[in-house]
């Protein structure tokens, strides 16, 4: 990800379909990402890579480090990282602690591939 | 102090089926929110397939449990209610196992719950979008 400074992207997403999905979609816009199936491992991959991963997607309901506390987390280790949350759960109150814990966005699952790509983009540029 | 009354929603679009989530720091933050300090907050699902329950957030349990419910209310028998046309039947009875709602106690401001305690939304029948009343209810 040497080349991609701020630019890469870190999903961490249990879900494998949707986490190849947004992969793939991501690098068909030309960024570079990385996976990570569990928080634990999305907290590893963060601190090894924090100055070339820009934004991190995360789902909030994660197997070993749930997705509030990698949020946290990353805020921590890079302040100026975009983050967004996504959840299958969602209402005013999951958005405000999604936000409150430092996300700058959510998205509410489920949602368009499309919709969500056009918001991250416009979140990195 | 006056009686206050808050209510807020939760909204759940499961990727499976049937998922238990841990709904216990959502709950805490709609009390934490309302400003109530002495009273009670109801949780209470809003559909006849799904369920709140009160327990341990412990892994191995929510798998026992989920076998258990499971066990008593097997998936795809041949339930009267599919005559209907649904194919929910066992949800139904699952969600009456574990019941639809709970009330917790509300001391200081916060969740009055035990060492081990948490809210739990049981889903039964997935994958589309369902949800859970929070009332908070006190002074």
């Amino acid at each position: 990800m040497a080349d991609h400074a701020g630019k890469g992207v870190l999903i961490v997403e249990d879900e494998q379909e949707l986490r190849q999905l947004f992969a793939i979609l991501l690098e068909m816009e030309g960024f570079s990402v990385l996976q990570a199936d569990d928080g634990k491992q999305g907290l590893e991959l963060l601190e090894k890579h924090a100055a070339e991963v820009g934004l991190l997607i995360t789902d909030l309901n994660l197997p070993r480090v749930a997705g509030m506390d990698l949020i946290a987390r990353a805020r921590l280790l890079n302040p100026s990282i975009k983050i967004v949350g996504t959840s299958g759960m969602s209402g005013k109150t999951v958005h405000d602690m999604v936000i409150k814990a430092g996300a700058d966005d959510f998205i509410a699952k489920p949602f368009k591939p499309s919709e969500a790509i056009a918001k991250l983009k416009a979140m990195l540029q | 102090m006056s009686l206050r009354t808050a209510t807020d929603y939760l909204w759940f679009n499961t990727r499976t089926k049937r998922e238990y989530l841990n709904i216990t720091p959502h709950v805490e933050e709609i009390v934490r929110k309302s400003g109530v300090q002495e009273g009670m907050v109801l949780v209470s699902a809003m559909h006849i397939t799904a369920g709140v329950y009160v327990n341990d957030a412990e892994d191995g349990l929510i798998q026992d449990i989920d076998e258990w419910l499971e066990e008593l209310a097997p998936f795809n028998k041949g339930y009267r209610h599919h005559r209907t046309g649904e194919t929910n039947g066992d949800a139904h009875l699952k969600s009456l196992l574990v019941h639809h709602e709970v009330i917790l106690p509300v001391t200081g401001g916060v969740l009055d719950l035990g060492p081990w305690q948490q809210v739990y939304y049981a889903e039964f029948d997935g994958c589309r979008r369902k949800r859970v009343v929070v009332k908070v209810m006190g002074e």
